[in-house]
Order: C-alpha cells, then sequence, then structure tokens
C-alpha cells in the first residue's frame, strides 16, 4: 500500500519538479520567466511529434528537449536583447504556443483535440528486480523511468551547482544585484541566458515526462496548470533547491490523497481542492514561520543594546 | 522660434488627426447610423440571403475543442447536414467561458441563420441572446433554453445509463465497478445516477466507485485515477470524462485483461478490441442533423425535444468484439423493456454514502 503510494507521488510530481528545478535556474538568475507551462506544451507536443516519425523515443525526448531551448532561446531574444517586460512576454509566449501546438496538431497530423497512435513510442519503464517487496524503498524502485530518475538527480544538481561551485555563484549575483556582479567582470547577459537554456531544457524534459513519460499521446492544453505549479514551487522555496523538492513532493501527495479520499464518497469539488489548499496554507505556515522569526530578531538586538 | 516651431507642429498634428477623424464617420452613417462599419458590411449579404429565399449559413459553437469524442460527433452530423443541404457559409466558434453571449451575438450580428450550440454550458447564454434575434435560428444539442427560435435537445440519460449499470453488474467478475466522471454536474449526475441504480438491480453484492478527475481536459490525471481504481479491485470502469478518458483507454491497455472499459457517447467498443465491453452511445450527429434538415425545408419549429432509450441513446454492447453470455443478452434486453414501459425510474442524482 505505502509503495503504490510512493509510486504515485513520484509519478505525480516528476514533471512538475523537473519545470520548477528550471525555473528555478532562471529566476535565481533574476528572470522572471512565466512561460513554462507553454514551453512545456511545446515540448511535449514535440516529444510525441519526434517519436512518432523517428519510432525511438530517445529521439522524441531530444526533440522535446530542443523545442524547450527554442522557446527558451525566443523568451531571451525578446526580454534579454530587445528589453521586452518580461511577465508580458511570458504570458503572450503561454498563449501562442498553445495555439501553435494546437496548430501543428492540425496541419501535421490532420488530428484535432488529441493524438493517440500506436506509432508514439512511449519512454519504457523499469523496475530495480529484488527491492519491490520491501516496505518504502520499494516504492522508489518500481516503475521508475529515466525521466523520473532524471527530476531527482535534476535538483540534487542544482542544489550542488548553487552551493558548490563558482557557476552557481555567478548565477546568484547576477539575479541578486546584477550591477554589482557586472562590476567584478560577471557577463550577466551571457549568465542569464545560460540559466534559460538550463530551463529550456529541464522544461522540455517535464514536456516529455507528459506526452512520453506517463502518457503516450499528445492532448490539447495537457499541461493543465502544472507550470504555473512549478512557478508557485518556487516562489514559495525562495531559492532553496531543496524547498522546491520538498514542495514538489508535497503537492503530489496531496494530489495522490485527494484521488484516494473521494473514495470515501467526500464531494469531488472539496477533495480536488486539497492540493492547492496544502500550498496555501504552507505558504502562511512560513510567512507566520518568518513573523516570528524577525521579531525574536528584534528583541535580541534591542537587549543588546539595551 | 523653437516654442513657435513645436506649437505649429502640434497644429498641424491635432489639424490632421481632426481631419482623419471628420472622414471616417461618412460612409457609415450614409448606410446605417446607429452602428459602425464592419458590422454592416457582414449583415448585408444576410440581408440580401433573407430577401432571396432561405439564409444557408450556420456556425458551430463548441465549448471543448473538436478532437473530443462528443463534439466530434456533433460535428460529423453537421458537416453531413451542411453538405446534404447545401449550406452555403459556416464557421466553427470556440467559445471562451465568460465570452459565450458576446460570441453568439457577434454571429448574429454577422447574419448566420442557424446557430448550433453544443453542450450545456451554453444554454444560458442562448436563452439571453435568442429573445433578441427572433430571425436567427438556434439549436441546442444538449441544453435547454426557451424560445421559439431555439430547438433544444435534451437527453435524459439515467434511463441509458441503468442498462448500462444492468450490464456492467453482470458482466463483473471481482463485484466492483466503477464510475469515472470528469466534473460533478447535473448530466453526469444523471449518468452516474442511472449506472449505479443498474448495477445494484443486476447485482446487489456489486460495489460502485464513484470518482471525479476534475477536468475533462487531462488524461494525466484521468489515468492516474483509472490506475487507483483498478489497483482498488474494481474490473470495470464506466468513464464519462471526454479527454480525460484517453489516460483511461491507456492503462487499460497497459494492464491487459481483466481491465475493461465501458465507453460513452460514440460508439467507443473498438478502441481496445477485446477490453472495451459495451459504449454509452448517444446519436448526438442525428440530432444536430435532424435539427439543420427542419431549418433547411423551412420548418423549423422552436421546442424542447426530450431524448431517451427510445430514441438511442442506450447501451450498445460490445458483441463484435468479446462474446457476451446469452443470459446477460437476455437480461439486458429485459431491463430495455423495463425502461420502455417505464416500470423503473432510475435516481438523476449520484447518492453520497
Amino acid at each position: 500500500m505505502v509503495n503504490t503510494w510512493i509510486i504515485a507521488i513520484l509519478r505525480l510530481s516528476a514533471p512538475i519538479l523537473l519545470c520548477a528545478v528550471g525555473s528555478l535556474f532562471c529566476d535565481r538568475a533574476g528572470v522572471t520567466n512565466i512561460s513554462l507551462e507553454g514551453t512545456m506544451l511545446l515540448a511535449a507536443f514535440m516529444g510525441v511529434f519526434g517519436s512518432y516519425y523517428s519510432g525511438s523515443w530517445i529521439i522524441g525526448i531530444l526533440c522535446a528537449v530542443a523545442a524547450g531551448v527554442l522557446a527558451s532561446l525566443f523568451f531571451a531574444l525578446i526580454t534579454l536583447k530587445f528589453g521586452g517586460a518580461e511577465l508580458v512576454v511570458g504570458f503572450t509566449m503561454n498563449v501562442l504556443l498553445d495555439g501553435l501546438t494546437v496548430f501543428m496538431l492540425r496541419s501535421i497530423f490532420k488530428v484535432s483535440g488529441s493524438l493517440v497512435s500506436e506509432k508514439v513510442i512511449g519512454v519504457p519503464s523499469f523496475t530495480i528486480p529484488g527491492l519491490t517487496k520491501i516496505p518504502v524503498i520499494g516504492g522508489f524502485v518500481t516503475d521508475l523511468n529515466i525521466l523520473v530518475v532524471l527530476a531527482f538527480i535534476s535538483v540534487f544538481l542544482a542544489h550542488f551547482i548553487f552551493k558548490r561551485t563558482h557557476l552557481g555563484l555567478k548565477v546568484l549575483s547576477s539575479g541578486e544585484n546584477p550591477q554589482a556582479a557586472a562590476t567584478v567582470g560577471i557577463n550577466v547577459y551571457g549568465i542569464r541566458l545560460l540559466a534559460l537554456v538550463i530551463t529550456g531544457v529541464l522544461c522540455g524534459l517535464a514536456g516529455a515526462q507528459l506526452s512520453l513519460g506517463y502518457l503516450s499521446m499528445f492532448t490539447e492544453g495537457m499541461t493543465a496548470g502544472r507550470g504555473f505549479i512549478a512557478l508557485v514551487a518556487v516562489m514559495f522555496a525562495r531559492g532553496s533547491s531543496m524547498r522546491v523538492l520538498l514542495v514538489t513532493l508535497l503537492f503530489g501527495a496531496a494530489e495522490m490523497m485527494s484521488n484516494y479520499l473521494q473514495l470515501f464518497q467526500y464531494s469531488s469539488y472539496l477533495i480536488l481542492m486539497i492540493p492547492y489548499l496544502c500550498v496555501i496554507l504552507l505558504t502562511l505556515l512560513q510567512l507566520i514561520l518568518e513573523q516570528q522569526g524577525k521579531k525574536k530578531r528584534m528583541i535580541s538586538a534591542r537587549e543588546k543594546t539595551a | 522660434m523653437k516654442k513657435f516651431l513645436s506649437i505649429l507642429l502640434a497644429a498641424v498634428l491635432v489639424c490632421t488627426l481632426a481631419a482623419c477623424g471628420g472622414e471616417t464617420p461618412a460612409p457609415s452613417s450614409a448606410d446605417a447610423p446607429a452602428s459602425d462599419a464592419p458590422a454592416d458590411e457582414s449583415a448585408a449579404p444576410a440581408d440580401d440571403a433573407a430577401a432571396s429565399d432561405m439564409n444557408m449559413s450556420a456556425a458551430f459553437v463548441t465549448v471543448q475543442p473538436l478532437g473530443d469524442p462528443t463534439i466530434d460527433l456533433c460535428y460529423a452530423g453537421f458537416t453531413k447536414a451542411v453538405e446534404e443541404f447545401g449550406f452555403e457559409k459556416t464557421t466553427v466558434v470556440e467559445a471562451k467561458a465568460g465570452e459565450y453571449e458576446e460570441n453568439f451575438r457577434a454571429l448574429c450580428e454577422e447574419g448566420y441563420g442557424l446557430i448550433i450550440a453544443n453542450m450545456p454550458e451554453l444554454q444560458e447564454a442562448v436563452g439571453r441572446v435568442a429573445p433578441d434575434y427572433p430571425d436567427t435560428k438556434f439549436m441546442i444539442a444538449l441544453g435547454e433554453a426557451a424560445g421559439d427560435n431555439v430547438i433544444s435537445t435534451w437527453n435524459i440519460e439515467q434511463y441509458g445509463t441503468y442498462i448500462t449499470g444492468v450490464y456492467a453488474g453482470l458482466m463483473t467478475k471481482t463485484n466492483k465497478v466503477a464510475f469515472l466522471g470528469g466534473v460533478d454536474n447535473d448530466q453526469l449526475g444523471r449518468v452516474g445516477g442511472g449506472f449505479i441504480d443498474g448495477v445494484k438491480a443486476s447485482n446487489p453484492d456489486c460495489e460502485v466507485e464513484v470518482l471525479f478527475v476534475g477536468s475533462f481536459t487531462d488524461p494525466t490525471k484521468g489515468k492516474e485515477m483509472a490506475s487507483l481504481l483498478y489497483n482498488e479491485g474494481c474490473d470495470i470502469i464506466f468513464q464519462a470524462c471526454a479527454q480525460s478518458g484517453l489516460g483511461v483507454f491507456e492503462i487499460a491497455k497497459e494492464l491487459g485483461e481483466g481491465h475493461n472499459i465501458i465507453g460513452i457517447d460514440v460508439d467507443q467498443n473498438g478502441n481496445i478490441p477485446g477490453q472495451v465491453i459495451g459504449s454509452f452511445v448517444t446519436p448526438y450527429d442525428q440530432w444536430v442533423y435532424e435539427a439543420m434538415k427542419e431549418y433547411a425545408e423551412g420548418k423549423f419549429e422552436g421546442r424542447v425535444i426530450y431524448r431517451s432509450v427510445a430514441e438511442g441513446t442506450t447501451l450498445k454492447m460490445a458483441t463484435d468484439y468479446i462474446d457476451v453470455p446469452q443470459e446477460v443478452i437476455d437480461a439486458v434486453d429485459e431491463a430495455t423493456q423495463k425502461v420502455l414501459n417505464g416500470e423503473v425510474e432510475p435516481s438523476d442524482t449520484i447518492k453520497k454514502a
């Protein structure tokens, strides 16, 4: 039972996690990129496109990643190069890319709404044998696929990059204080571009997880708001990659629980709110804790001066 | 000097602007002073058509995009009628929530003679717009709105799904079946309510799980919920969640034999041969076609049409793909007879424990 829960949580949080880690990079580099939803959707489509025509899921994933990077570069071109307003461009790109996938679906595959085909080869899932029966641990090694594994590697890699490497420091300083960073010789423009490319790669993987990982099909608007949830996870985490992991896992767990709770005949409208409610409550809790921390610090500071 | 120049430039600018502003209203005020130019132009051909004989233009308005099996079925009826009766001008509009009324008004202003609105979400907007445009005819496929120029077709699903439930209750081997809806609304209340009553009627020991995906367009979540239901020991899922249902088909295919589906609206029996044991079908295409035929023949008459089992909204067993035991077929026939004789009154809501 516990194992099936863990499998479900990993499955539900993987695309959000990939997308959130991507978002973390551009957020830390000082770029507000809200076009994750659209980027992910385009990647999901291109993943299916690649897999459909090549018959290989590897090509599919590569296509998805390429699409993600391309969308990010487009975003970079307009915001970084031409100085467009990030929020406006991001919002417009979400609408644009949604429309683009619909258009391509109709013009390339001559279907509307959804593409379900035998020719779409999904990413195979694997299980590490021998461990599946063990409670808890078994859940982490059953029904995995390369994209789920990559999602969890990416978050630890991000943690390492931000905490231990020069590149991480450069990204952080470009976001915190770009003028100061430029003064010490950091190419802020280049760093932001790099961060956006990383975002593109990870959003591409997230899209591939949706259309080739768990499902092997494409439907219009199949991201269903996951890009925005990733955005919220990053805002909530305030730059800590470990907190990103925590929030996405929490969201996955809440979504999984809400599915189970419906079996007990509660109103689906109430139950389906749970994941979102959880995130709001956590944010509130964090704010309260921070406020208290501030108060304590002020009191101790006052005591010191007195 | 500089100051003078800037004043001069400003003056020139104001003059040109005024000139531009003065020119534009001229042509439209000549035609009709009340409305602006573009609306007039597009309305003009419609007036001609009405004057000559019939206004053979039709619009297809939908909430969900084409590609949804149900909407595609409605659209099939639409295109069939368009070809057969020679509608000259057609358009497909994907209405966005919050703009339904504006969408309809725009179509009326453009002079469309017949507007086909799909799904109950649009009924309120049609109810508000229809009285203002008495010359435009409306048809709602699944929905209800009053008006002399509106044909509403309303499906009373619970009778058909009752029969579907009877079938599911007899076909289950685990004594556990499930209803997976898109969103908990009135329509799916009728679909689910009838289904549950049917299962209980044919197999009182059978449990029925009821889940809602929360969206009609999220196949990922549809698959997750279906896998949960199969995990819980259900062997038949009656899916009523449009595109989210694609996920249900995928998980059933992955898990293989013993994980069955009952499809909805369209005959989905061939989707996974052997595992889709039946479909609850509704001939939406027929409804749309008939309304358009009436219009084309000039016999359009606003009314509400109720449809149920007798009109074909009923279970279609997958006898082409699986062996359905004779006693099950007999039981289904018997249930159908009972429904037609008015002997059963299935619930139109899902009762929560």
